[in-house]
């Protein structure tokens, strides 16, 4: 018995208070965790046709999942850890979110709803619908507790990496040896053990205990500019706001999926691919019984997913591959006599309140499958907000269509004090490469720097590993820049050299 | 019901944006503007590709111009009470200038027409409303506008539209938009989301308490329904409002708000079905002037020859105006302004602190919409965020409405002020310049006064006398006579 078992160590139950009705709950679940364990598929209604919605990243990255939660409007559900009678209650619906009557508008509208030219004549006419789409915006009801301002603080640091996934640490690490004692920032909790109970936890929390680097998990980086020459980053941190100066941001943030545009993808039942794969490795579950995974690209996430699913006791009716690619690009770990392999494309997913199965296109033909889980692995995006926010210039590429940022030889954006590295550049690096990159990047600063550097030597002298993903990439929660879930072989690092020579060069002079 | 989701957040799909496309809506600000697509939570992170791909299948965006849109702080949703607990950050030093310069990247390769009747530098509302009024007598008019449409102030304001002015000629003029406002789904065809709210101002110190008391008696000899207000009664008209914040109030239940970008749109297609031509991502490059009088505007696109030139632009006005060689005394300034998660009605009118510079209300989508002034704020072409606003912004409408500090902010974003030296605009002739008209410096209220303004104008320029254009003329500077506004918003 675990603790993902439904009771927790000191056995009390933990029970989340869903619309009135108590719903059982783990100790790790979220409350979307817990609701989808409890059947609960439609999570929310859209906010214009009403249509049903269920969770679908998985991740926190969409809004699909937002709740009322401890009242508190458009929560995002699927990252809310559950407390035990914590209240959560689904909005935006007239009488319940399961029959909302405003889905009527869906309906009247079958094709779209132009808001913009809608009953503008006659005049008369013009105010009701104005009253009436008055009273039918709006996600949630004003919070109802009152919160009084949270008093944040402000921190100074020379260098701020933003990010702890493969290429974040593999920075971190050999700025941490070279004395630069860097801020680490990490969404999510990179010192914790991962599901497959092997972790660089060790190494990263003797990096941090000597005060070499260090790190903030499960904060994030909501801000990133320049103003009245300060170069800022806002943290948002255990519910409050550090405002964090700094000389030098390495962004490492990594790449995301993004979801594929086909009729019906609001549907519940259909998920992100790679939120499904690291939510159902967390939480020993997947919502639902026969699944069609869809692979829309090249990685290996899919057949992942496959392994993962059925591991779980579900069938996986279709395994459909839209890259053209063959079986035998999957990695033999995990490539498997047993994918139901079909070679086509998705045309889109049928269902009234939730996905009950795909059309898809194969051999020049239309089936239909039936199922109730449809998860996409899509083409993956660097996530370039933040340093578009700070101003950096990016790129449109085609293949896989997404937006790069522009960097130079050494990985330095249009902004000189923001440089980018791992899949958040839009290209992933080989292990060696992203390791000169690293030592690149700590050499520039240095020189950049005035003065000697004081390396501290119990953490020089250390076997620091640094750079190893978690196996499979998947731990307690997300590592960004290790997102896209791939074998040991091909995603984690070996070990770097004890130091680079030219490190140590540069330390000596 | 078959719909394929863009963007799932505010639920645009792929047939809406294929009718934005066959609207002329070519690039990501276009189509975010006009769809919603990328304005909700999650920031555009799901459809940003999407819609990209869209663009360059079906729009013919080359893959080389396509950009991102702008990115709108904060990266994920912050309470407000978050944001108040920090101490904000300095102001800037000093004058900053982000303004692009040259040409846009997205400038059509098709030259401009070579001759117009009139040519409106500036496609905002202010531009486009006059382009849509001076067509209508069969003018040939061509609008040159640097960016996409909405990129100005047009695009970036908080859609308020009041009478509560202390001058009659504002109120008057307030008052004729409002009339404009509540028929402009009716002549334009398009909605923008009208709704009388009201007004409430609030006073703290006692010599805003005295200019409400005299504006209220002017807007009494108006028409005007304004009432003055004690606390208590103010805060029955807005639930939440702390009463111990101020000490007096004015209230106009016929001011409301609108959504001020279907203007925009509803102006651009008017003005083009009675055959004006509107040329966005142009840039003024030169305006000839030979023996006094305007003889023709030349762009990167082409010279159009023309003998009236109007310098619509805004915050832009100095600088296209220096392009003929006169000197406005405008003075670009930058106003922040943020937008939270969608709420269900709960703030029915707009609401200022007139000593603070703070204003919020609550836009049809249910967001709260507000914005401050800032008194440290240099002046310059500036339309980046920061985060010195959003903290002072934060602390300021906990200070006015403390139930509100677990409401998140969304979105952040800025825009330009045009302000002049009494805080009136510059409108009419340019001295010394036959065919060089000013419609400019409108200190914050251009929008709401662009109805009228330009209906006005037009008129104006057909012949009618109008004693408007010579009391705010650019020439009352150089003669000493002031047009002052004391009720100014941010």
């Amino acid at each position: 018995m675990g603790p993902d078992h439904p009771s927790t160590s000191s056995g009390r139950r933990i029970r989340l208070m869903f619309e009135g009705r108590p719903v059982p709950a783990r100790a790790r679940d979220t409350v979307v965790s817990a609701l989808l364990r409890d059947g609960v598929r439609i999570v929310s209604r859209g906010p214009k046709y009403h249509r049903p919605r269920g969770a679908f990243c998985l991740a926190g990255s969409c809004a699909q999942c937002h709740m009322r939660i401890g009242d508190e409007p458009n929560v995002p559900a699927c990252m809310t850890p559950v407390t035990d009678g914590l209240v959560v209650e689904r909005q935006n619906a007239l009488g319940s979110a399961d029959t909302d009557l405003l889905r009527a508008i869906d309906y009247v509208y079958p094709e779209r709803l132009d808001h913009h030219h809608l009953v503008t004549r006659p005049r008369a006419l013009n105010a009701v619908a104005l009253s009436i789409a008055r009273r039918l915006a709006g996600l949630g009801n004003v919070p109802g507790k009152e919160l009084p301002p949270v008093p944040g603080s402000m921190r100074s640091v020379s260098l701020l990496i933003i990010g702890a996934g493969r290429s974040g640490r593999t920075v971190a690490t050999a700025a941490a040896r070279a004395g630069l004692r860097p801020l680490v920032i990490d969404s999510n909790a990179p010192l914790a053990h991962d599901s497959a109970g092997r972790s660089d936890g060790e190494e990263w929390r003797a990096l941090s205990d000597s005060g070499a680097l260090e790190l903030w998990s499960g904060s994030t980086v909501v801000w990133l500019g320049e103003e009245s020459g300060a170069r800022r980053a806002l943290v948002h941190r255990h519910g409050a706001l550090i405002l964090v100066e700094c000389e030098e941001v390495v962004l490492a943030t990594g790449n995301e999926e993004f979801p594929e545009v086909f009729e019906g993808n609001d549907l519940p039942g259909h998920y992100g691919g790679r939120g499904l794969l690291r939510f159902s490795r967390r939480h020993e579950f997947a919502p639902g019984n026969q699944a069609v995974i869809v692979r829309n690209h090249v990685e290996d996430e899919a057949a992942e997913l496959f392994h993962a699913l059925t591991g779980l006791g579900m069938q996986v009716v279709a395994l459909l591959d839209a890259t053209g690619s063959p079986q035998s690009d999957i990695a033999p770990s995990t490539r498997s006599d047993a994918l139901p392999w079909i070679s086509g494309r998705l045309v889109r997913a049928l269902g009234g309140k939730m996905v009950n199965g795909v059309i898809i296109e194969a051999d020049g033909r239309h089936r239909h499958i039936e199922c109730d889980l449809l998860a996409v692995c899509g083409k993956t995006a660097p996530r370039w907000a933040l340093a578009g926010e700070a101003g950096a210039k990016m790129v449109f590429r085609e293949d896989p269509p997404s937006f790069v940022p522009a960097l130079d030889d050494s990985g330095r954006s249009t902004v000189p004090w923001i440089t980018i590295v791992g899949r958040a550049t839009g290209r992933n690096l080989g292990d060696e490469a992203l390791q000169d990159c690293a030592n690149r990047i700590v050499h520039g600063f240095r020189e950049s720097k005035p003065g000697p550097h004081h390396p501290d030597s119990s953490v020089r002298g250390s076997n620091v590993p640094g750079t190893d993903a978690p196996t499979s990439s998947v731990s307690d929660t997300d590592f960004p820049d290790s997102a896209t879930p791939a074998p040991a072989a091909s995603d984690s690092l070996n070990p770097p050299p004890d130091t680079p020579k030219s490190e140590r060069e540069a330390n000596s002079s | 019901m078959s719909k394929a989701m863009v963007c799932a957040c505010e639920e645009v799909t792929a047939a809406d944006l294929q009718d934005a496309v066959s609207r002329g809506m070519r690039e990501i600000e276009s189509l975010k503007r006009y769809t919603g697509l990328g304005t909700g939570p999650c920031q555009g992170r799901s459809c940003l590709v999407a819609a990209t791909v869209f663009l360059t299948q079906r729009a013919g965006l080359s893959t080389m111009d396509a950009q991102p849109f702008t990115p709108r702080p904060p990266l994920e949703p912050l309470r407000l009470a978050q944001l108040a607990g920090l101490v904000p950050p300095p102001p800037e030093p000093r004058s900053l200038d982000t303004d692009r310069t040259g040409s846009h990247p997205l400038r059509p390769p098709s030259p401009v027409p070579g001759k117009a009747d009139v040519v409106i530098v500036g496609g905002g509302i202010m531009g486009l409303a006059l382009a849509y009024h001076l067509s209508a007598t069969g003018r040939r008019v061509v609008v040159v506008e640097r960016g996409y449409l909405l990129e100005g102030a047009s695009g970036r304001n908080g859609g308020g539209v009041r009478a509560q002015f202390s001058t009659p000629t504002n109120i008057t003029l307030a008052n004729e938009s409002l009339e404009i406002c509540s028929r402009f789904a009716q002549e334009l065809g398009i909605n923008v989301w009208f709704r009388r709210g009201g007004y409430l101002l609030l006073a703290r110190e006692s010599e805003t308490v005295r200019r409400l008391e005299e504006s209220v008696e002017l807007h009494h000899a108006h028409g005007l329904r304004t009432r003055l207000l004690e606390p208590r009664e103010a805060e029955s008209l807005v639930p939440g409002l702390d009463a111990s914040a101020y000490v007096a109030a004015s209230f106009n239940p016929d001011d409301g708000v609108v959504f001020p970008w279907p203007f925009v749109w509803g102006y651009a297609q008017g003005a083009a079905e009675r055959g004006a031509r509107i040329e966005p991502f142009t840039t003024v490059v030169g305006i000839d002037v030979e023996r006094g009088a305007v003889r023709s505007v030349h762009t990167d696109r082409g010279t159009i020859a023309t003998s009236m030139a109007i310098i619509a632009s805004g915050a832009w006005s100095p600088k296209v105006a220096q392009l003929a060689g006169v000197t406005l005394p405008n003075r670009p300034m930058r106003h922040e302004i943020c937008s939270t998660e969608p709420l269900k009605p709960c703030v029915d009118p707009l609401v200022s602190d007139l000593d603070s510079g703070l204003y919020f209300s609550q836009s049809l989508r249910g967001e709260i919409v507000g914005g401050m002034g800032d008194p440290n704020e240099p002046p310059g072409l500036n339309q980046r965020s920061s985060l010195r606003f959003l903290v002072r912004y934060s602390r300021g409408l906990l200070e006015l409405m403390p139930r509100l500090g677990a409401v998140k902010v969304v979105r952040q974003w800025a825009g330009c002020y045009d302000v002049t030296p009494d805080r009136a605009p510059i409108l009419g002739n340019t001295p010394g310049i036959r065919g060089l008209l000013q419609v400019s410096g409108f200190v914050g209220h251009g929008f709401m006064m662009a109805p009228a303004v330009s209906r006005r104008m037009a008129a104006w320029i057909d012949g009618e006398q109008d004693d408007l254009f010579e009391r705010f003329s650019l020439s009352r500077f150089a003669e000493g006579r002031m047009e002052t506004e004391s009720m100014i918003i941010g």
